[in-house]
Parts: C-alpha cells; structure tokens; sequence
C-alpha cells in the first residue's frame, strides 16, 4: 500500500515537472510571438513508461515539436525566388521609365520634334542665318539627349554589376552561416539541447538565399544538402564559396570555386531565378535590347539625314557635305551611334554650310533640299519597319512600358501570393495569444491539480503513519 | 491542434497591414491623378494608351510647325496676288488707251500724251515685276535676290525687250504630310473598261472635287484615260484635265496617290534628238546630236558653232546666245527642233530668226562697201561717227590710211579714230560690210555727206542718218543678250506666248509647295507694248532695214534673193523673161512671184507709178532687207508709209492675251491660298481633335476621380477602424 501512495506522490511530481514544461513552451512561444520566423512549439506529453521502482505511472514530455507545414514553407521558398527575381526587374525598369521620360517640352521626341522644325523653319527662310544656328542648336539638343539615354542606360546596367557583385559577397556570408548551423545541429541534436530556434534559423537563411538565386534543398535523415545552379554548395557543414567574377565586356559572372581548384566553374546561366536572375535579365536582356534599338535609330537617322543633305548645296556653294558625322556601318560602330550622334562641326561652326539648295547657282532661295529634310520626319523609313524616326521611338517607349507593365503586374501578383502564404506561415505555425492562453490556463490547472495529488497522497501518508 | 488556431494574431496583422498598404497605395493613386490632372505618367501605366497620347502629340506638334509655314506661304501669295491685281489694273488702263489711240480723232498731242502714258505704263508694269516680300523678289523664282525685270537705260524709244534675270524656281513649304483628297465624280463613263481603253468624257460627265470637267479642255485623253485601274483612272483623268486646276485647285498626274506639278507649268523639257534635217540651224550650221538637257544644248551649240563667234552659256533653264564683234546669229528651226525647248504648242511652222547680238552694246551699225571706187578718201564732212570727223590719213595712232579704196580700209580709218568716237568697226559676217559697235552704251550718231556715204553705201544726198533710228545702217532687231527662255527661242520675230507661271502644286506627300509668279514673260510686255508705240508713233511704218534703193536706170538689174528680203523671203528675179528687172512692173512682179500666198503680202505699183506698193494682211508686219547697189532707181525710199498693218489691233490681241495670262495666274494664286486655308483649317480641326483624344486618353476624369477618392478614403477608414477592433481583443483581455 505504501509503495502504492509514494507512486501516486511521483505521479504527480511527473506531472508537475511536465506541465511545468509545457508552461515553460508556452512561455517561450509567447514571447516569440513577434520573432520573425519563429515556429510555434508544441509539447508532446507521454504517459511514463511504468515499470521500474519509483517511476509507476505518470506523464513525461516525450518531445517538443515545431508546429509548421512543410509544403507552405516550400511554397514559399520557390515563391521567392521568383519574387526576387520580379523584385529587381521592378526595380531597374523603373529607371529604365525615368530615363526615358517625356515630357511635352522635354526629352527625346521632343528633341526630334524641335530639330525637325528647326529645319523646317529653315527652309521657309533658307538665307537666315538665325534659323540655321537654331537647326545647330537643336541638333546639337538632340545629340545630347541621345548621349543622355545612353548614358543613362549604360550606368544601370553598371549598377547591375556592381549590385550583382555585392549579391554573391552577401550570398557567401548566408551559405557560410548555414552550414554553420548545419554543424550546430549535429553537435547538438539528440543531446538534449533544444535544436528548434536552430532549424528556424535555417529555414530563414534558406529563405534568404533564395531570394538571391534559385535554391534546391535534399535533407534527409542525415544530410543536408543545398543545391544552387543544380550545384551542390552546401553539404552538412561543408560550404562552396562563388566568386564575382569580371569577364572582358566588363560584366560581372558568377564563378563557383572548383574542388581541385583550377579556374572554377561560370554557373551564371545555371541561376533562373532570384535577384540575381532579375539583375542578369535587366543587364544581360532589357537594356541590350533598348540600346540595340536606340543605336539603331541613331544610326538610321544619321544615315538618313546624311543621304539628302548630301545631295543639296549650303549657301557657300559646296555639296556633298553630312549633315551628322558619319558613322560606320559596322557592328561595332552602330552600337556606339547614340552615344557618338553629333553634327558635322564643319556646319556649326558655320551653319551657312547646311545643305538647303538642290542647285548651286540657285542658292540661296532654292529651297528644295531644306524642305526634304524637314519632310523626313514625315517619311516612313524601310530600316525602321516602315515607321517614321518618332513613331519608331514611340514604338520604343511603348515596349519599354510593356514590359515594365508585365513585370510590375507579375510583381504584384507573386507579392500578394507571396503575402497570402505568409498569413498561412503565420496560422499554422504562428503563435496565437489565443491558444497560447488557455494553454496556460489549462497546465496552470494541470500542475495545480498534480501539486493537489502530492498533497492529498502527502495526507494520506500521514495518515497512514499516524494510524501507526 | 494548430488548424484550430489558423488565425493567429500575426496572420490578422499581416493581413490587415496588406489591406491597409493596398488601400494606401489606391488612395495614393488617385490623390496623384488628382494633382497632375492626368492618369498615365509613364509608358507603363498603359503602353497602348501612352503610344496613342505620343503619337498624336507629335502630330500636334508637327501640325504646329505647318501652321507657322502655311502663314509664311499666305503671306507671300498674298503680296503676289496684290501685285497682280495692280498689274491687272494697269493692263485694263493700257487696254484702255490702245482704244482710244485707235478711235482716229486724237490730234498729235492727244497722240503724245497716250504715248507718254503708256510708257509710264510699261514702267510701273516692270516696277510692280520686282516687287519684293521680306527683302526678296516674289518673281524671280529662286533668283529672289536678283532684280527680276530689268529695262535697258540707253532704250530711249522702247524698242528693247524687256530683260528676265529670274527662273523658275519654287520656293517650297511643308504645310501638311497629308495627300490632299481629289474627289472624282463620274457619271456617263463607264466605271471599268479595259486597260488602255479610251473612254469618252462627255460634258458633265466628271466632276473634280465638284467642278465639271470639260473635255475640250483635255489635252491629251488618249494617253492617259485608261480605266482599268479605279485608282489610277480617277487621277488620270484629273491628269488630263489639269486645266481645271484653277477651279478644283487640284494639280494631279498619272502616279497613283501622286499630285505633281503639271508639264505646262514647266519649262525646258530639253529631251530631243537633232538631226541634220535642219532641225536647229545656227548661222547656217546644223546642229545634230542628242539633247537632254540644257547643258547638252550648249555644248552642242559650243562646238558647232565656235567658229562663228558665237559662245551659248546657260541661265537656269535657259540658254543665252552671245556673240562677238557684233556678229548676226541666225536661228532656224524645224517644229522638231523647237520641241528641244519644249515649245510643242507653237504648231509646225518653220520659224526662223535673225537676232543680231552684241557683247558690248545694244547698239549697231552696219556699213555696206557699195560704192567704194580706187583713191576714194574721206575728207571733212564726208563722215562723221558721234561728232568726229573721220578722215583718211587722220586720227590715230594708229594714224589712218590715205585711201578708203576697200573696207579694210574703211576699217582701218574709223578704227583709227577709235578712241575719240567710242564707236569701233569690225567686219561683218559676210566680209562685205562693216558692223559699227558702240562701246559706251550711248547713241550712235553717224552723219555722211553724199560722198563720204557712197563709200560706205550711203545713198547720195541723204545727210544725217541717226543710227539708233535704223536709217542709213542696217538697224535690225536688237537683242542685247537677251535670255532665251525655255519656250522656244525667243526673238523679235516670234511671239512667243507662255503662261505665267504661278503655281502651288501638291506632290506626293501632300506638300503645298508655291513659287512666286513668274512674270516671266518679259517679252510679253515688250511686243504688247512696243506694238502700240510702233503703232502711235510711225502709225503703221512699213519697217525697212535697208540703206539703198534699186537703181532701175541699171537695168537690166538681176535679183539673186541676197539683196532684197521682204520678211526674210528673199525676191529673185528668177522667174521673170531673161531674169532680168526691166522695170517696176518686173520688179513687183518678181516680188509676187518670190512671196509665197502665206505672206500675206502682195506688191503692186503705186498710185502715180513711180513706186512698189507693198499691201500685207492685217496683222502682218512688214519687214524688208534691202542691199543692192541698184535699188535706187525703184524710188524705193526709207520711211515711206506705203502701208499701215494693223498695230493697234494687234496690240490690243496682245494685250488680251497678257490680260487673260493675268486673270489665269490670279486665278491659281487664288485657289493656292484657298487651298492654303483649307489645308490651315483641317489642322486647326484636326488639332483639336487630337488635343480631345490625348484629354480622353491621359487626362483624369475629375468626377470619376473625385467619386473614387472618396469611396478609396472610406475603404481605407474601414479597413482601419475594422483593423483596430480585429487587433484588440483576445483571450488575455477576456481573462483580466
């Protein structure tokens, strides 16, 4: 009888120690409850294994779990690293707008609308010296503002560069922390020490990582093992470092050290996903793709403009003369023709050189190749897919405003996706104040009503003595 | 279990704060549409409706720059058709007074002061031909800084034409990039036919932009009329039809969607293969070669004829014979040759031309060697050129010879007085007489005594001779470096009647383009006027060029046709018994005979039967070459009125004609500047409708913006108020 009340004593003392437990997860979940990435804990009870003395029945803490939802947590990650990707494409083609900005008395199309009225005002009036510094002037604006988008367009896709760069510095720290913790876990798991903030941690670095680039994750009962470009760089607590590299355009590309050293390996076409993929499509597809076509309408329009004022004859008498300064046709030069657009300095430093007349003994009143001139900006242009110089730059602006309209819409989209498993994140391994609560209530109860199965064996204990 | 609880606290604050920066993002966007009072800012707030906004700005823009042309276009055919209603004012005047001058009752002094006026007239007519817009020439085509129309100084009786320093130049001005709409209306035409057809066009039967198109008035149907092609056909016909332009203000041509300026308006299509067919003849030269424009022709003229002294050059579209030493150049020209100065509407006569010209001066003189007998001297009296005396052995250095027995003589011996008189004498063409060339640009006054004059063919007894009144010398038509335009050459002898040419045409991207009016025609002026002062002053003079008179006391006298040109159809006496004038009747007889019936000439002796009568058609001058040592006898004397052609009525021909140019030019300035202000409206209107479209498509409906701010704002107060209650309360509250 005696042992059977002491066993009723150390159920309750197991019972106490239990809740008392339970009550200290409660406690930690309560105070994490603003924790980022904080994964609620559950305990787990078990009844005692019976068997040995002392021990009889009773309640023991078998385990203590992180309450979350594998698929969520995957779909969040994929999630993104395509936001990350959407993020910087957002980003940079923002600028790419603002570079591009028109206004009605700013801006590209407003320099070509000005210098084609400049020539146009020149040929009512082909012998005023005035109308033709301002055809100087306006093409030396245009000029500019060909330079200016240009330029513009060149430092972004630097800025990628150099944004790519710091990304794998940054990318580095997260794959050496990880596999830091890698290392934690081993040491400290199945010793007893709680290891569950370790794997939050974890899950927030991969989170981390794979905004950056596209990330696998196998992890099975041993090993843990990261995967980025379908390259292993993270095993345990084994970790590949990537390098930025500069190839000889002056880009930058990620390298991933070899194992037996020698010149590493270019994983960059290996990464589909994440910011740095964002920051690769704007340097390495967007901007190329504006500046192809910005170049080539520079480059028709200095060939254009050239071939008529070509034919006419400037008041001093003398054809033949370009109107711009030549630029060659091959690849190399074209992809310069925006930035080198300028006027022929023979015509600014005397603009009585412009071409108007189509007969040398008719100046300075023939007027006919002025008019020509002026015309052009109405002639649709077979190197332009039949489109005028300014609707071939509007056509321009508008694929730069689709674009951007596709990928801010796919934006929002993933964002507000994104958001949408970040509240299921949150409910099904957020900490609810609610449930946290009425746990506290109910182990409050549980170790009030242990301490009351001491007590009452306590009394019976002395009872029984007493009786003896 | 956690499903339980799938509401945490975070999840309602994640959620919440998503909705909140929604709605914020919302009301932001509105209250900036609001502001900037528009709703695109850049491409990507709607790329399909940016591009419209781009494109239709820039077309406002450009619609602009095409107002700001079309002022500076109105402006000057403004000033152009003012000019020409002046020119139209003093036309009506000289019409005016032609018919007074030749109502018969005007005294000498009434006749005086006609003349006087009319040559005020001529005057202001070439004034108002150089009027000027902004500093510049409004009829001078290209040439705006070059006085247009010039009158000769020294041209003291109006007998020089007057002289055209312009072209044919268009200034041009982008008013539109638009092809202006030609509306073709056809009824009593078939609406297809075959290609190359020919389709009737009956009157009434098209109309252009609603003017019905007169089939007379189509100049070549034949060529351009076939219907196959519905959008060919309307403007072939249009093409055709070109001659309403006035009325339709369309100028159009066989190019589909084409508009262009029409042949007639032109000048100088010099496409034409010259054969030796006498084609072109120049001084007796035939021409061969092919010419396809203006520099061929020179060079043609250059090489073939740089042996006689004369040099062709160009002048815009025009060529410019000059020659030297005074030198005669004789144009001759088939209707084939003509067509190398495009000049088809002429018809098939022959047309010849014997223009002296002259580098240095407008005035000549010529010296025939009839007369001259060994140890023949000049002494005092005998001869005097602009106040000197001209003795043999005198003057000099170069001292002159003793004698004046030949011409070279004759020559050397004014030639030494060279420098005194101004006047030099060169050999004629021919080498049988001498040509006198004024080098300062005066009056050449040459007086002879009978015998000084028999030296140089002088007749005797006649005592003063002014060269510049053509008596004495062979004073033939005078064109001082006169440009010969692209109409044919022009020449004293033929008229030459070419529109004006005004014209604002619409070529293929719709651009107006419009040129001063080309009052080209200064010739024009010249013989209109010229004819009545002719017609005034000598009333009618028979115009003699020769010094001599037919000696019939030597007979029998033989007429080779070298000595005796009744307009240019030289009189042989071939025809008569023996060939041989015996006397007047012969000689009237030969001069029947030589003349063809298309002379419209006809000899006959006069009344007292002393004398060759000459009778001419009405409207036929007379203009008769007289060289031969025995014309004496015929009592065939210079000056005499045996005649009187109908100047006057000719001149007023003329002047309708010019008149009618005047009107038809109007006419066309006109409907260029109505075209000038359709054009100017339908960018106006259509300005406005792209201002209302860009505002349609970019500006914020300030209602609907309005209604969304404040259904946004209540949204946005609700999601707060709703949030704040949500994040409250939970069981801790419940539990205190």
């Amino acid at each position: 009888m005696s042992s059977g009340i002491l066993t009723t004593m150390n159920t309750g003392l197991s019972g106490i120690r239990a809740n008392r437990k339970a009550l200290e997860v409660t406690g930690a979940n309560i105070a994490n409850m603003n924790t980022e990435g904080y994964t609620k804990q559950r305990v787990m009870f078990a009844p005692n294994p019976g068997g040995g003395p002392g021990s009889g029945y009773g309640v023991c803490v078998d385990d203590i779990v992180r309450d979350f939802n594998r698929f969520t947590e995957n779909q969040m990650t994929q999630t993104s690293e395509h936001l990350g990707t959407l993020e910087e494409e957002k980003k940079f083609l923002g600028y790419v707008e603002d570079a591009f900005q028109e206004t009605e008395d700013a801006g590209l199309a407003f320099a070509l609308n000005s210098f084609f009225n400049s020539v146009s005002s020149m040929a009512s009036n082909p012998a005023n010296l005035n109308e033709r510094y301002n055809v100087v002037i306006q093409t030396e604006r245009l000029g500019q503002e060909f330079q200016r988008v240009d330029k513009w367009l060149r430092d972004l896709a630097a800025d990628t560069n150099k944004e790519a760069s710091a990304l794998i510095d940054d990318l580095n720290i997260h794959l050496t922390t990880l596999s830091e913790i890698n290392e934690k876990i081993r040491r400290y798991e199945g010793t007893g020490t709680p290891v569950n903030e370790l794997y939050d941690e974890r899950t927030n670095t991969i989170r981390k990582i794979s905004e950056m680039v596209n990330t696998d994750i196998i992890e099975n009962e041993h090993d843990f093992q990261v995967l980025i470009g379908n390259t292993s760089v993270v095993t345990n607590n084994e970790v590949s470092r990537f390098e930025a590299r500069v190839d000889n355009m002056g880009n930058i590309r990620m390298f991933i050290a070899s194992d037996r050293g020698g010149v590493g390996v270019d994983v960059t076409d290996r990464i589909v996903e994440g910011r740095f993929k964002g920051l690769m499509d704007v340097r390495d597809k967007f901007i190329p793709d504006y500046l192809d076509q910005l170049n080539h309408l520079a480059y028709t329009l200095v060939q254009e403009v050239n071939r008529v004022h070509q034919q006419g004859v400037g008041l001093d008498g003398i054809a033949g003369r370009d109107f711009f300064n030549a630029i060659g046709s091959s690849a190399e030069e074209r992809s310069m023709a925006a930035a080198n657009i300028s006027i022929n300095p023979q015509l600014a430093d005397n603009p009585i050189r412009i071409a108007s007349s189509s007969d040398p003994d008719e100046i300075p009143y023939n007027n006919e190749v002025a008019v020509a001139l002026a015309d052009m900006a109405n002639k649709t242009i077979s190197g332009l897919n039949d489109q005028t110089f300014i609707s071939a730059y509007g056509t321009l602006l508008e694929k730069i405003g689709l674009d951007a309209r596709g990928v801010y819409t796919d934006h929002q989209i993933h964002s507000d996706f994104y958001t949408q498993l970040e509240v299921r994140r949150q409910g099904e391994s957020g900490v609810s104040i609610d449930e946290e609560a009425t746990k506290l209530m109910i182990y409050q109860k549980a170790f009030e009503a242990c301490a009351r199965v001491i007590n009452v064996s306590a009394e019976l204990l002395e009872l029984i003595v007493n009786l003896g | 279990m956690a499903t339980l609880y799938n509401v945490t606290f975070s999840s309602s604050y994640l959620r919440a704060m998503n909705s909140i920066g929604k709605a914020r993002t919302d009301l932001d966007k509105i209250q900036q549409n609001i502001s900037t009072g528009k709703k695109i800012h850049r491409p990507s707030d709607g790329p399909l409706e940016w591009y419209r906004v781009f494109s239709l700005r820039n077309q406002v823009i450009a619609a602009d720059q095409y107002q700001k042309n079309i002022e500076t276009g109105r402006s000057q055919l403004s000033i152009t058709e003012n000019t020409l209603q002046a020119i139209e004012n003093s036309v009506m005047r000289l019409k005016e007074l032609t018919l007074q001058a030749n109502s018969g009752i005007l005294n000498t002094n009434d006749k005086t002061m006609i003349i006087e006026e009319i040559r005020t007239l001529r005057k202001q007519i070439v004034e108002m031909g150089n009027t000027r817009f902004e500093g510049k020439f409004i009829f001078g085509g290209y040439r705006t800084d070059v006085q247009p129309f010039s009158l000769i100084p020294e041209d003291v009786n109006y007998q020089a034409p007057v002289i055209y320093n312009g072209n044919d130049g268009e200034i041009k001005v982008l008013v539109s990039d638009k092809t202006q709409d030609a509306f073709i209306e056809r009824s009593g035409v078939p609406a297809s036919a075959p290609p190359g057809a020919l389709v009737d066009i009956l009157p009434g039967g098209v109309l252009l932009n609603g003017v019905a198109l007169d089939p007379a008035d189509m100049v070549d149907a034949s060529s351009y009329a076939a219907y196959g092609d519905e959008n060919n056909s309307a403007i072939a016909v249009a093409a055709a039809l070109n001659r309403q332009s006035i009325a339709t203000g369309v100028v159009a041509s066989v190019e589909p969607n084409k508009v262009d300026l029409p042949d007639e308006y032109r000048t100088g299509v010099l496409t034409a293969s010259l054969t030796g067919g006498a084609d072109l003849r120049l001084n007796g030269v035939n021409l061969v070669g092919r010419v396809d424009n203006i520099n061929d022709l020179i060079n043609l003229v250059n090489e073939s004829t740089g042996t006689h002294g004369v040099v062709a050059s160009a002048q815009g579209n025009k060529l410019v014979l000059s020659a030297y030493d005074g030198r005669n150049i004789t144009l001759e020209g088939s209707a084939a040759g003509r067509a190398i100065a495009g000049c088809d509407s002429l018809g098939d006569q022959v047309w010849r031309s014997t223009v002296k010209l002259n580098a240095y001066s407008h005035v000549n003189g010529e010296l025939g060697t009839a007369g001259m007998v060994a140890g023949d001297t000049l002494a005092a009296g005998d001869l005097t050129i602009n106040g000197v005396s001209i003795l043999s052995g005198g003057g000099g250095p170069p001292v002159a010879p003793a004698t004046t027995s030949t011409l070279a003589e004759l020559l050397a011996t004014i030639n030494a007085y060279t420098d005194q008189t101004g006047v030099s004498a060169v050999l004629n063409q021919a080498g049988d007489g001498a040509v006198l060339i004024d080098r300062t640009g005066r009056d050449m006054l040459v007086e002879a005594s009978a015998t000084g004059a028999r030296i140089g063919g002088l007749t005797e007894g006649v005592v003063k001779y002014q060269a510049i009144n053509g008596t004495g010398f062979y004073f033939q038509e005078t064109v001082p470096n006169q440009a010969l335009d692209g109409l044919g050459f022009t020449d004293g002898l033929i008229s030459v009647v070419r529109n004006l040419s005004a014209t604002v045409k619409i070529n293929s991207n719709g651009e107006e383009l419009f040129t001063g009016v080309g009052l080209k025609d200064g010739v024009n002026i010249y013989d209109t006027i010229n004819g009545i002062i002719y017609g005034l002053r000598e009333e009618g003079t028979v115009k003699v060029e020769g010094s001599k008179a037919f000696d019939l006391a030597a007979v029998p006298l033989t007429l080779s046709g070298q000595e005796f040109q009744i307009n240019g159809q030289p009189i042989t006496s071939a025809t008569l018994p023996g060939g041989v004038i015996g006397d007047l009747d012969d000689l009237v007889q030969a001069v029947n005979d030589s003349l063809p019936p298309t002379a419209g000439i006809t000899a006959t002796v006069n009344q007292d039967g002393t004398r060759i009568c000459l009778l001419a058609d009405p409207g036929i001058d007379v203009h008769i070459s007289v060289d031969s040592p025995n014309a004496e006898a015929t009592g065939f004397y210079q000056g005499e009125q045996y005649h009187q052609p109908d100047f006057l009525g000719n001149s007023l021909e003329k002047l309708d004609r010019f008149f009618n140019q005047v009107i038809q030019v109007r006419g066309v300035i006109g409907s260029r500047m109505a075209s000038l202000e359709t054009t100017k409206k339908n960018l106006e209107y259509e300005g406005d409708k792209h201002l209302e479209s860009i505002s349609a498509l970019e500006d914020t409906d300030m209602i609907e913006a309005a209604a969304m701010l404040a259904q946004q704002q209540s949204l946005f107060q609700t999601i707060l108020a709703a949030t704040a209650k949500i994040l409250q309360p939970s069981l801790l509250d419940f539990l205190r």
